[in-house]
């Protein structure tokens, strides 16, 4: 516990370097590329073209829970390309940034959020998209979207816990990212983000639900498609707190204890 | 005397654990402890260092001086033993945390936030840093057009206009030309005069003598001795000479002191004065 607090103070206390950094690498990053902030938008919408090729034109899938089928796709593609960013960048975040941390004294928790704050700043941008998509498809602004802002704080709990794991066993054990891009990749297929869980036999639909990032994917298309709120599913969001929870009290108790390993083994 | 210690060190040891084979990687993946070698960076170093003062530490490859700077700068962390550091540390990287795409500009903005710097402060030392770097227009050219003397100069800029109460430099003070590093110096000097300390690891004794108020002399993790910079130079010199000359056999056990070496140095010194005034007899 005592090392959650050291952990959690020094995350919140560095948050505006934390994210004046991620303003910077991401202007860097664009400075690269001609079409600069454009491709903030053509990333994800490539994805979303793919997806919708496959299950849209190829498996003849035209609506889903009463919505057209891109629609649909769409609000749950955004957070799970947000979130799967942040859990593969800040993964790599502390290997990724050696060099800084062997020789500037920086708090090395900044690595991993600094990956998180990135993706979400993208994030920001894609959702212009899907606003623009729904509004296209007659579908109109209700005081459930302002709900997202619940599932925001709620990945980034999430994320900050996850983050803290992987990225202090990947920065030790190189094995571990290799493990980690398959688990993202089942994970992307079992979070309900290009199918809906409710195709499922209720038992599974339950167990599918254990999965923390289709309680967000599925959050989304809640305030945005479904009107339904929060506490409509309660059970899933006490567990899906109570497992953040866990993430951030095992994740930083992992993380100061390997943190004295880092810079020798970088 | 009532002195005001800055870093207090008190019997540092760091051990670095030496993998041997595929069998220790995945005991140590176990949490067992390795079979393998174990190598002493630094073993027993116990020092008071005060404020106000430039410290150097000399020793040669593998005697342990950056990783104390290391340690004192809070960036890795002793395996045994305390490291109280009594005040803001910075370490000077010049070639650390500079981002290609972005202008030189842009640069000194992201260095300083990797240090800590809030917007104000940037704000405030932004001109002199370009004034100190003497990049002219390119200041807002990104960073892949520089060459590597500029690259360093705006790197070395950035690093001595942060402000810390102590200062670690640990490379070459030979960034870009003589003037500059002429200039790197007397910013350094500056910085002393100022009632700050700073650590400075080198490989060039004259660097040393000229700059140091006193040095450390490490050996294989081990204090040799520290003293001021004038004597203790000199006499890690006359190690330096006769180093060259041990074979393995000899280098492997051989157990310098200081005492050794100091009167070795003063002896010669002794002769060479001697010499002097016979000359001097002469005419």
């Amino acid at each position: 516990m005592k090392a959650t607090l050291i952990v959690l103070r020094e995350i919140v206390i560095h948050l505006p370097r934390t994210v004046r950094l991620a303003l910077y690498e991401n202007r860097s990053r664009r400075s690269q590329l001609l079409l600069g902030r454009i491709w903030d938008f053509l990333n994800p919408l490539f994805q979303i073209l793919i997806y919708w090729f496959v299950f849209s034109v190829g498996l003849k899938t035209e609506t889903r829970n009463g919505f057209p089928y891109s629609i649909w796709l769409m609000c749950g593609m955004m957070p799970w390309l947000a979130m799967n960013a942040s859990s593969t960048n800040a993964a790599n975040a502390i290997q990724f940034s050696a060099s800084v941390l062997k020789n500037v004294c920086i708090p090395v928790t900044i690595m991993p959020m600094k990956a998180i704050v990135r993706a979400y700043y993208e994030h920001l941008w894609t959702m212009a998209i899907l606003v623009a998509a729904l509004l296209f498809n007659g579908i109109w602004p209700t005081w459930h979207w302002l709900e997202l802002a619940y599932y925001l704080a709620a990945a980034w709990a999430f994320l900050t816990g996850f983050a803290l794991i992987t990225s202090s066993l990947s920065a030790v054990y190189r094995d571990f990212f290799e493990f980690l891009n398959p688990i993202m990749r089942l994970l992307f297929y079992i979070s309900s983000v290009v199918w809906p869980l409710e195709s499922l036999p209720a038992d599974l639909q339950n167990i599918m639900r254990l999965n923390p990032f289709a309680y967000i994917v599925e959050g989304y298309r809640k305030c945005l498609l479904y009107q339904e709120g929060i506490l409509t599913a309660w059970q899933q969001g006490l567990y899906f707190w109570a497992l953040t929870a866990v993430l951030l009290v095992v994740g930083s108790m992992l993380h100061m204890r390997l943190r004295k390993r880092f810079i020798d083994q970088l | 005397m009532a002195q005001d210690v800055i870093v207090r060190c008190r019997d540092i040891t760091k051990t670095y654990d030496l993998y041997t084979g595929e069998g220790d990687r995945i005991k140590a993946l176990l949490g067992l402890p390795a079979q393998g070698l174990h190598f002493n960076a630094l073993e027993g170093v116990t020092q008071d260092f005060v404020r106000g003062e430039i410290v150097g530490l000399a020793g040669l490859n593998g005697s342990g001086k950056s990783t104390l700077a290391r340690i004192i700068a809070g960036i890795t962390y002793p395996t045994g033993g305390t490291c109280e550091v009594l005040g803001s540390v910075n370490m000077l990287a010049a070639n650390v945390g500079m981002n290609d795409q972005l202008t030189g500009r842009e640069n000194i903005h992201y260095k300083c936030m990797l240090m800590g710097l809030t917007k104000r402060q940037i704000a405030a030392i932004e001109q002199d840093v370009i004034d100190f770097a003497e990049v002219g227009v390119y200041i807002d050219q990104p960073l892949r057009t520089y060459s590597s003397g500029m690259r360093s100069r705006l790197g070395f800029a950035i690093s001595v206009h942060v402000d810390p109460e102590i200062l670690i430099v640990d490379e070459a003070l030979s960034v870009g030309d003589a003037a500059f590093s002429e200039k790197c110096l007397a910013r350094m000097q500056e910085f002393r005069d100022s009632g700050k300390t700073i650590f400075f690891v080198t490989h060039a004794p004259w660097q040393m003598l000229h700059f140091c108020d006193r040095v450390m002399w490490l050996h294989k993790g081990k204090v040799i001795g520290f003293d001021d910079a004038d004597v203790m130079v000199p006499s890690y010199v006359e190690f330096t000479r006769d180093w060259t000359k041990f074979d393995q056999a000899t280098r492997d056990t051989l157990e310098p002191t200081y005492d050794f070496y100091r009167e070795k140095f003063m002896t010669k010194q002794r002769e060479a004065w001697a010499k002097a005034r016979e000359n001097a007899a002469q005419h």
